[in-house]
């Protein structure tokens, strides 16, 4: 965390940071009471549970493991064997639910880091970060007047509630009247967000660790195996829908289609992801730009690979002047 | 057989074989690019990855190491392009990204680059093809 504070810089994967570096002592206190309930839960991770936690940080995983229990509530079989109907609801969901949840944090932080700033510029680092009852008072004025107070409040309006350190109605000052205007200023002006800040733990950890337990392998699993098998499904299909005599140059062409598929998907996401960077477009752009430039580009070469391995098919078929499709038709031809 | 015909299945065959190819270095890349960007360095915490592609880290690694390339070849090759970009403005000077990865890793991915783009030209041209001869190039 050290290393990122000078440069202004919070990664949204680290949100529940335990380190007494510009943490109030409420925080500290609050941190190392949790300091032995954090490392019991992480002792009964699995390791890839525990390598997920520490990759995603704890506010994905929760997104994950709430996913997981939500599925199960409405009868959805989510075993550790269940492998068939995870595909349907997992990845996507949890994908979309936890890259929603990390663009606003990092939204948020990036505002933060702006208002605290500002405020240091205008009233000097030592009021800016003075405990003093009068200077609270006018830094807690300060940040509700700044132009990105508004801008903060629309994007904790979009964050999960998971991911609140309490409930929407207290951290939003225009809903809520009792809100504490001086709590509020100590909180902006550390210039970063904390999720699950006043939550106990045992409310996010037990879930991780119970539901995340042996079905980490699973769901990467799934999201792996999706480029593929899904591409791979269809054009079985059509080989087994195709006439018994064109099966094999179907299953040929099928199979280029595939590759041409993965690889025409991966080269517009890199072109998609190019043009958003010229245009400057922001996440939502980007998704729709990349999302569609990859179908089309996985569309396009699915198309023209099914072209080539059906041609290459056929120059290997070809006896004169005629294509022989089946060892039968070829021998059938000499009679 | 008609000479066009024999020019269609040479195209086929260059068309596989650039596939086959570009989907061997593609996996190549793959086993490198994702480990580099999201575990052993903080290139995830820059501004593009952290305001803009923030859903990188949560796609299949088959995707992700697409967008890790393209951000890697724009930093190599396209700096003059997107220097002065939004989405750039942490990052003063390329070799910041580019500095954690060997000369041998920066080939692979250009020439990931170099075969998408004979695959894209292959495409053009069967398009240009096709409007002539629609009975030699059609599935």
């Amino acid at each position: 965390m050290e290393r990122y504070l000078p440069d202004g810089r919070v990664p949204a994967n680290q949100l529940v940071d335990i380190t007494p570096l510009r943490l109030s002592r409420f925080d500290i206190r609050y941190w190392q009471g949790e300091r032995p309930l954090y490392l019991s839960y992480l002792q009964n991770m699995e390791p890839m549970t525990r390598d997920l936690f520490q990759e995603v940080g704890p506010e994905d995983s929760y997104l994950m493991a709430r996913l997981i229990e939500a599925l199960r509530e409405q009868g959805a079989s989510v075993g550790k064997d269940d492998v068939v109907k995870g595909i349907g609801y997992g990845v996507g969901g949890w994908s979309g639910l936890a890259a929603s949840g990390s663009m606003s944090v990092s939204n948020i932080n990036a505002l933060l880091q702006q208002m605290a700033a500002d405020a240091v510029n205008k009233f000097g680092p030592k009021m800016a970060t003075s405990k003093k009852a009068a200077h609270l008072a006018k830094m807690a004025q300060f940040f509700k007047s700044h132009p990105n107070y508004s801008k903060v409040m629309q994007q904790v309006h979009k964050l999960p509630d998971v991911l609140l350190p309490g409930p929407r109605s207290k951290i939003l000052p225009p809903a809520a009247a009792n809100v504490d205007a001086k709590a509020l200023a100590r909180y902006f002006r550390k210039g970063y967000y904390q999720s699950f800040r006043r939550l106990s733990s045992g409310r996010y950890m037990g879930p991780i660790v119970k539901q995340l337990n042996g079905r980490i392998g699973m769901f990467k699993a799934l999201g792996r195996h999706a480029t593929w098998y899904v591409p791979a499904v269809i054009g079985m299909y059509n080989v087994y829908d195709a006439p018994p005599e064109e099966r094999m140059r179907t299953l040929f062409s099928e199979g280029f289609g595939v590759v041409g598929g993965a690889l025409g998907t991966k080269a517009g996401v890199a072109v998609g992801l190019g043009i958003v960077a010229i245009l400057g477009l922001g996440p939502f752009g980007l998704f729709l730009m990349v999302f569609v430039c990859a179908s089309l580009g996985g569309i396009a070469g699915n198309e023209l690979f099914k072209f080539g391995g059906g041609k290459i098919y056929d120059a290997g078929a070809e006896l004169g002047d005629r294509i022989f499709l089946s060892s039968d038709e070829l021998v059938g031809a000499f009679y | 057989m008609d000479s066009i015909e024999y020019f269609a299945q040479i195209f086929a065959v260059s068309l596989c074989a650039w596939g086959i190819i570009g989907l061997y270095i593609s996996i190549r890349i793959e086993r490198f690019i994702v480990r580099r960007y999201e575990q052993e360095t903080d290139l995830l915490d820059t501004v593009f990855f952290r305001e803009h592609a923030t859903f990188t880290r949560h796609i299949p690694d088959f995707f992700s190491s697409a967008m890790y390339s393209s951000h890697l070849l724009m930093c190599v090759w396209g700096w003059w392009l997107y220097e002065k970009r939004k989405v750039f403005r942490d990052i003063k000077d390329p070799f910041i990204v580019i500095q954690h990865f060997s000369p041998n890793e920066i080939r692979r991915v250009k020439w990931f680059a170099i075969s998408c783009l004979i695959i894209f030209l292959h495409g053009i041209v069967y398009l240009i093809f096709r409007s002539i001869w629609p009975e030699v190039f059609s599935r």
